[in-house]
């Protein structure tokens, strides 16, 4: 919501949160261009008059030129049916007076969002701090935010890598009453321990050779905000004590230093591991494990809820358009079946991934099958084990043909280009190889470029 | 008052101020409504017409969605008239003040409950 009255932001955010908004406020228009390249948003709801003598109107191209998929609707206290029109004309989708009863405007809203949704699901995906999915496994996960939000107590967030969890920690920090206050992220694995240490509690003067000054700890930093600390399963037992005390006593005692600092930090911990399991091995104190995981919240991996496939797919297919300037389409039903067969052991960042390339690679405005599972399937080792390219509607022809073509390009890699040589390992006849070479349109080229490539890397 | 020929209570009470969790935001609006128009007042007697334009506009969109329907048309009125019209211009802002001080009395039962 775009408003340069600060009474009229502070108004809007309080109804349309109440509502079940997400919702941003900003003053002026290079504030809101910023923001919308950042993330998505399903609307944009612009005051007509930001700045004297000169209308919104000239902004809506350029917001849409940013973000083509939101939705720009102007807000104005001036009722002027040309203005309206010209509104419409330049890509509005929405036109509201402020002298209109508040809910009404706030119904309009809603109305005008659904209506431009393919599904009424999507629709939840905006209100959710841009966690997106339909299904009741992320329902439990959004309602958990909700009753988390406001309770200081540590969370811990558990779930398979590429599944979300910053996001869902950050979700959690914007919904909280520390929203306006920082949120920090520290990779518990990223970092070597001497320096997480340093990191985490920062260090005064002189604590080692290279400290010439003092330092403030992250801990210190995200006082009255929160800290999230990812791959805590990760942390050392070193640490893991001097966590432990901090979390019980709420003050941090910097590196060197003499004296404790008070801090109002909410910590998230966030990991991928079987922290019990890790308690039980020697490997994570058992103490700090019961102090972290005061309140839990497990992310499901994205095959325990293949209904949240197709609002994803659309989501990034969405994205990646805009970001590569392409109008790739949705998939069609059968690829739909086969990515939501899938079991995507990458989780959403696998998925997120194979759409990016597909977008990138797709001809004609459609998602090939073939390379989007290809370069998924190369990607994922563990995968093949569980998945079969085999489906109730996916005809024995086509599931024939997609095989023989990905048994051709493995053979054809591992002899480098040399058709006779994958004869020879395959035992299909030259001339028969070289028909199906050409059926499945490969060009033995490539392969042989490859050879060369590695040659000359390894000469070097 | 010139435009307010249509002024009763109702028209001078917020229609949100029913609405247990929008007051506070009312209660600061009416609050902060004494300097907004000594701002105005201000920009106008510095001859910053932009300025002007932008404070009365912005009075005339918070009125409106606050829903006091009397303080948006008399900022309706500053907005419309004729910028060379000083005295009319003068006159408007003091039918604003003496509003504004009528708008504060009607919430004045809200306005001590924050306080």
């Amino acid at each position: 919501m775009v408003d340069d009255d600060p009474i009229i932001r502070e108004l809007y955010s309080t109804t349309l949160k109440s509502a079940g908004f997400f919702v941003s406020t900003t003053a002026n228009t290079a504030d809101a261009a910023k923001l919308l390249t950042e993330r998505h948003y399903d609307g944009l709801l612009l005051d007509l008059f930001l700045y004297p003598n000169r209308s919104s109107l000239e902004d809506i191209e350029f917001f849409l030129g940013i973000s083509p998929k939101t939705k720009i609707m102007i807000l104005t206290a001036n009722a002027s049916i040309p203005t309206a029109v010209e509104a419409m004309r330049r890509g509005a989708t929405g036109f509201f007076l402020k002298n209109q009863d508040l809910s009404k405007i706030i119904d309009g809203l809603q109305s005008l969002l659904i209506d431009t949704q393919p599904t009424s699901t999507k629709l939840e995906s905006s209100n959710s701090y841009g966690i997106i999915g339909c299904s009741k496994a992320i329902h439990s996960v959004l309602s958990a935010i909700d009753k988390f939000k406001d309770v200081d107590s540590t969370v811990l967030i558990t779930g398979e890598s590429g599944t979300g969890k910053e996001l869902v920690a950050r979700a959690l920090h914007t919904a909280s009453h520390r929203s306006k206050e920082p949120f920090f992220a520290v990779n518990c694995g990223a970092i070597p321990e001497n320096l997480l240490e340093s990191e985490l509690f920062g260090y005064r003067r002189g604590a080692f050779t290279d400290a010439k000054t003092d330092k403030k700890g992250i801990f210190e930093l995200a006082s009255s905000g929160t800290l999230l600390l990812d791959e805590i399963g990760e942390l050392p037992l070193s640490l893991q004590v001097k966590l432990l005390r901090a979390l019980q006593e709420k003050e941090v005692r910097p590196l060197g230093g003499d004296r404790a600092i008070p801090i109002d930090t909410r910590l998230i911990a966030a990991t991928n591991r079987d922290l019990i399991e890790e308690c039980e091995q020697g490997r994570f104190r058992e103490d700090l494990f019961y102090r972290l995981s005061v309140l839990n919240l497990r992310i499901p991996p994205l095959r325990e809820r293949p209904d949240d496939i197709p609002v994803l797919v659309e989501h990034f297919l969405g994205r990646f358009n805009a970001k590569f300037n392409r109008q790739v389409l949705l998939p069609k039903p059968d690829v739909m079946a086969h990515l939501k067969a899938y079991p995507w052991p990458g989780n959403i960042r696998e998925l997120q991934n194979a759409l990016e390339r597909s977008v990138v690679l797709a001809q004609n405005q459609e998602i090939d099958l073939d390379t989007l599972f290809e370069s998924n399937r190369e990607s994922s080792h563990h995968a093949d084990d569980n998945y079969l390219p085999l489906f109730s509607d996916t005809k024995y022809d086509k599931a024939h043909s997609s095989f023989e073509k990905k048994y051709l390009v493995g053979l054809l890699k591992s002899a480098q280009g040399n058709v006779c040589q994958a004869s020879r390992v395959s035992g299909i006849h030259r001339p028969q190889l070289y028909r199906l070479i050409k059926r499945h349109s490969l060009d033995v080229e490539n392969f042989k470029y490859e050879k060369t490539e590695s040659s000359e890397l390894r000469a070097n | 008052m010139r435009g307010l020929e249509a002024t009763h209570l109702n028209g001078l009470r917020s229609s949100l101020i029913s609405n247990e969790a929008l007051k506070p935001i009312v209660i600061k609006f009416i609050q902060s409504l004494p300097d907004r128009i000594a701002e105005i007042a201000r920009h106008h007697q510095n001859g910053d017409e932009k300025m002007f334009f932008l404070m009365v506009h912005q009075l005339k969109g918070a009125a409106a969605s606050f829903g006091i329907s009397t303080l948006h048309q008399i900022a309706s009125n500053l907005e419309c008239i004729e910028r060379s019209h000083r005295d009319e211009i003068e006159s408007l802002i003091a039918d604003a003040r003496s509003l504004i001080e009528q708008i504060q009395q009607v919430h004045k039962k809200e306005i001590h409950r924050v306080d």
